[in-house]
């Protein structure tokens, strides 16, 4: 019994990284003493990769500032919806309670002009918090309204529902799609490999933002078709990465091994060769969120992800860039959203990459 | 310079003989009018030209009259009487006649240049108008330049160079001119007033409320069908409440359709008032207790009627949404196509649109919207409001005018193919040394008369880009202010004003009945590129307009809305869908 600790702690620091080429490496240590090694705790893949990962500050904050975004939409208040019926407000009428924790103060959709104790209102209004100094006649909204008297607050909360969902969907639809042709044009090779590369290449040929703007408009403009959209060009990327690490990790001798032992090629594909191909694929991926994330606010932006009143942060700034100096707020903050969220998905694929990449490791 | 027939050009070889005839004989009586009312006119001597063929349209007989399934428009002919002479021969009376033929859909064109232009639509980016101003160049989305026309046939323009510049965005407008990098802005916000009004280099000028915001509706598609349904919507949008909001100065909830400053607009019955717990029970009378699912549609120009189409398009949805369960996603729409959506009823739910008068006359709103020829904007023209207009429209008394125009105004309010809104007031703003600037009630400033101080530019940015260049088949009021540089119609509209006065006509003279309008040319007018004009050029011009089988009926779109929506229809229509 006492040995096989021993034999797991030994194998995974003799791989440099257990998982295989290109895992997580955790350095073997000095020499152990049979008490150390007795004491020592079991090894594992994905204990030694989220040391890893945590040991990067630039992967903590952006750890730190997604965990604070996902908290923020989770409990940003009741639901608000986008269905082919239109939009679905679960929001009780003003004044109701809509009960259990909800950080949006109003219901975002809501124009509050006539509604009891919103008197004296104005288009546009600046934030106001009465405990910084606000008068208390005055309404309080902490990022103020915007032009059709909508607590900017409310709506920049709920925009993290709509938006940092948006990133992980568009890239899970590239990376789904983009692995999977990457697979089979690594794995198999000849004549399907030459075919599913120029067709990538043929897509990476357009300028990504404008492909994906074609793609809605085609498909119809609405949030969903513009995640497809977004998801379609970031497809050859994946699919690039992908193969050129099937075409690397094919020829390993525990591929050779399994394929000896009659395994099948689907089966060595899906059991021995994409387990090790994920590091890279992860590391791009959470790169690509945050990006992801830029290109749908920018498709939003430029108007075609249909229902403008849904409170996404792209939308809501183009509803208002005129006001960007009478009115800066509506503007800004909305503004400051989308940059903290690709900023929370960029510091945690940086620090990803250095805990993952073993080219990488100090 | 005939586009017609070989027929025509037979009976125009003949009319082309005897004038020779008649020119060798040297008789002016080849030139005499025939009618009193063309004998009394103040019009031009009208040598005869040897070479000339006068044309008429149709050809060689008038056109019907009483069938409208071939002609349903109030023209009859059209008939070059001599080389500056025009007559047109009208079904029935009409007593804006001459303030239709002074819009700027009518703009005269070259013939030659219609026939070499317009199947190509070449003639949508290019010009040859008669207009002050001739088109140097368009950069397509940023700029439009024009030069001053030195062959112009009235005073010079005092600028020698326009350039046309466009944002949607009127805080944008307001900031470029407060920066000085432009002369003169269409429409500042209701927000920028204020600045403007307090700057000392700058000045407002206020544009009357002379335009309509309305909520559209396809009568023949569910559930708009349903006249309580409509009834509904109109009720439960609070009018007065938008317009303090979201309006600046000068504008007004709308209790008709056609602005209370225009003759005859406002009689009759009251708009619906704002009442949210009556509209609820018409709602579910009509069997949606709970509201339904609907887009309202809408495009991102600002217009005097449209200042905030976001915003006003949010507060409209959220009314329908609180006082009716009514879900309307909102539908942000390219402006061309949208345009050419609710014209052809192809929008299945409610879209937001509007119109600035083009002319003080009460046809320019309801005869474009609900006469025989308004098409299929709210699906289908109404009978009892096409017959009253019919007869408002061709009787020159007051008392007639106002119980048909009573009739009218009590019938749309009975049928609400749409849901009024406002009247938006609005204004331009120019630096305050240019000289001679004004804001049009109508919306069709003409820069040759203003002076940019010492600058040889004046530069001018409204809220959107001109669509083409051929207004003959455009309804866009940024596309017909640009227009309206470059092309003449036979009258145009005093400077700051609304009466119709003589431009490429020195004059257009009735018979006793109202029923033949005679129109002397303005002699050596000239064409920015080529050509002279003469009286077949105005011919061609508007038979093009009017014929749907017309071989040049082509325009931008080929919608050719203004056409019907003045004369009251066409000329060999298309059938009713």
């Amino acid at each position: 019994m006492s040995s096989e600790p021993l034999i797991k702690g030994g194998l995974a620091g003799g791989h440099g990284g257990a998982g295989g080429p290109g895992g997580p490496g955790a350095p073997p240590g000095p020499v152990a003493t049979a008490d150390s090694l007795l004491t020592a705790r079991p090894a594992s893949l994905w204990r030694d990769t989220l040391a890893s990962i945590l040991r990067q500050r630039s992967a903590d904050v952006g750890l730190f500032i997604l965990s604070f975004l996902v908290v923020v939409g989770l409990l940003a208040g009741p639901s608000v919806t986008t269905t082919s019926k239109g939009l679905e407000d679960s929001w009780p009428a003003y004044g109701t309670d809509p009960g259990g924790i909800h950080l949006a103060p109003f219901d975002p959709t809501l124009p509050l002009l006539g509604e009891a104790g919103q008197e004296g209102l104005a288009r546009f209004a600046p934030p106001c918090i009465h405990a910084l100094g606000c008068p208390a006649a005055q309404p309080e909204h902490i990022f103020g309204v915007d032009g059709n008297f909508r607590d900017l607050f409310s709506r920049v909360v709920y925009g993290t529902r709509v938006s940092v969902p948006s990133g992980f969907i568009a890239i899970g639809i590239a990376i789904l799609i983009g692995t999977m042709i990457g697979a089979v044009a690594g794995y198999i090779g000849g004549w399907l490999d030459n075919l599913l590369m120029r067709i990538m290449d043929v897509l990476l040929a357009f300028p990504s933002f404008l492909l994906a703007i074609i793609i809605t408009v085609a498909l119809g403009r609405t949030l969903n078709n513009a995640l497809l959209a977004v998801g379609i060009v970031g497809i050859p990327v994946y699919a690039r990465i992908v193969r050129a690490s099937v075409l690397s990790i094919r020829e390993n001798e525990f591929v050779t091994a399994s394929r000896a032992l009659g395994e099948s090629s689907l089966g060595i594909l899906v059991r021995r060769v994409m387990p090790n191909s994920l590091t890279p694929l992860i590391v791009q991926g959470t790169l690509g969120i945050g990006g992801a994330v830029l290109e749908i606010a920018g498709l939003a932006f430029i108007g075609v992800t249909g229902d403008i009143s849904v409170p996404e942060w792209g939308s809501m700034i183009s509803l208002v860039r005129g006001q960007l100096f009478n009115s800066p707020h509506v503007v800004l903050l909305p503004g400051f959203a989308i940059t903290l969220t690709v900023l929370g998905f960029n510091l945690l694929g940086d620090g990803l990459r250095d805990a993952l990449d073993p080219r990488l490791n100090r | 310079m005939t586009l017609f027939t070989a027929r025509s050009s037979r009976f125009a070889t003949l009319v082309a003989a005897m004038a020779i005839v008649v020119g060798a004989c040297s008789s002016p009586a080849s030139n005499t009018p025939s009618s009193p009312a063309e004998s009394g006119g103040a019009g031009t001597p009208a040598p005869s030209t040897s070479s000339y063929a006068a044309e008429a349209y149709p050809a060689d007989a008038d056109a019907p009259c009483d069938d409208a399934t071939k002609n349903s428009s109030e023209f009859k002919r059209i008939k070059a009487v001599d080389e500056f002479t025009v007559e047109f021969d009208l079904c029935a009376p009409d007593v804006a006649f001459l303030s239709k033929i002074a819009f700027a859909s009518n703009a005269i064109q070259d013939s030659d240049w219609l026939k070499a232009h317009m199947a190509d639509k070449s003639i949508l980016r290019n010009e040859n108008g008669t207009g002050p101003y001739t088109l140097k160049s368009w950069d397509a989305g940023n700029r439009m330049d024009m030069t001053a026309f030195a062959g112009y046939w009235g005073n010079q323009a005092r600028t020698p160079n326009l350039e046309f510049q466009w944002s949607d965005q009127a805080v944008s407008r307001t900031q470029a001119l407060v920066a000085g990098t432009v002369d003169g802005i269409d429409n500042p916000g209701a927000e920028d007033i204020k600045t403007i009004q307090g700057h000392e280099d700058l000045k407002f000028n206020q544009r009357e409320g002379l335009s309509t915001l309305y909520v559209g509706m396809n009568v023949l598609k569910a559930p708009w069908t349903d006249e309580n349904v409509r009834k509904a919507i109109a009720m439960s949008i609070d009018r007065q409440s938008l317009v303090d909001h979201f309006y600046p100065p000068g504008s007004s909830a709308a209790d008709y359709f056609t602005p209370c400053a225009i003759p005859f607009g406002c009689v009759g019955d009251k708009w619906y008032d704002y009442d949210p717990a009556a509209a609820k029970a018409l709602l579910t009378q009509a069997g949606f207790p709970n509201g339904f699912t609907t887009t309202l549609s809408f495009r991102a120009a600002v217009r005097g009627y449209l200042p905030d189409p976001p915003a006003i398009a949010t507060a409209i949805a959220a009314d329908l949404k609180k006082n009716l369960g009514i879900t309307a996603t909102l539908d942000l729409q390219e402006s061309g196509a949208f345009l050419s959506n609710a014209a052809n009823g192809s929008i299945d739910g409610l879209y937001l649109l509007g119109w600035g008068a083009d002319f003080p006359d009460v046809t320019n709103f309801l005869d474009y919207h609900f006469g025989s020829g308004s098409g299929a904007k709210f699906g289908k023209p109404f009978d009892d409001i096409v017959a009253a207009l019919k007869t408002g429209g061709s009787s020159a008394s007051d008392a007639d005018r106002t119980a048909a125009y009573t009739t009218a105004n009590n019938a749309i309010k009975a049928h609400v193919p749409m849901a009024l809104v406002a009247h938006g007031g609005s204004g331009d703003a120019f630096k305050a040394d240019v000289v001679g600037s004004y804001a049009s009630p109508i919306g069709s400033e003409l820069f040759y008369v203003m002076s940019a101080g010492t600058r040889d530019t004046l530069v001018w940015m409204q809220n959107a880009e001109p669509l083409s260049l051929y207004c003959g088949d455009e309804s866009d009021g940024e596309t017909l202010r640009a227009c309206e540089q470059m092309f003449e119609s036979l009258y145009t509209y005093e400077i700051g004003g609304t009466k119709a006065i003589p431009a490429l006509a020195t004059d257009c003279a009735p018979n006793a009945d109202l029923t033949v309008w005679t129109c002397h040319l303005r002699q050596g007018v000239k064409f920015h590129q080529s050509g002279t004009l003469d009286a077949n050029d105005v011919v061609d011009s508007l038979a093009l307009q009017w014929d749907t089988k017309n071989p040049l009926h082509v325009g931008n779109t080929g919608d050719f809305e203004y056409f019907p929506g003045l004369f009251g229809g066409n000329l060999n229509p298309p059938p009713a869908s």
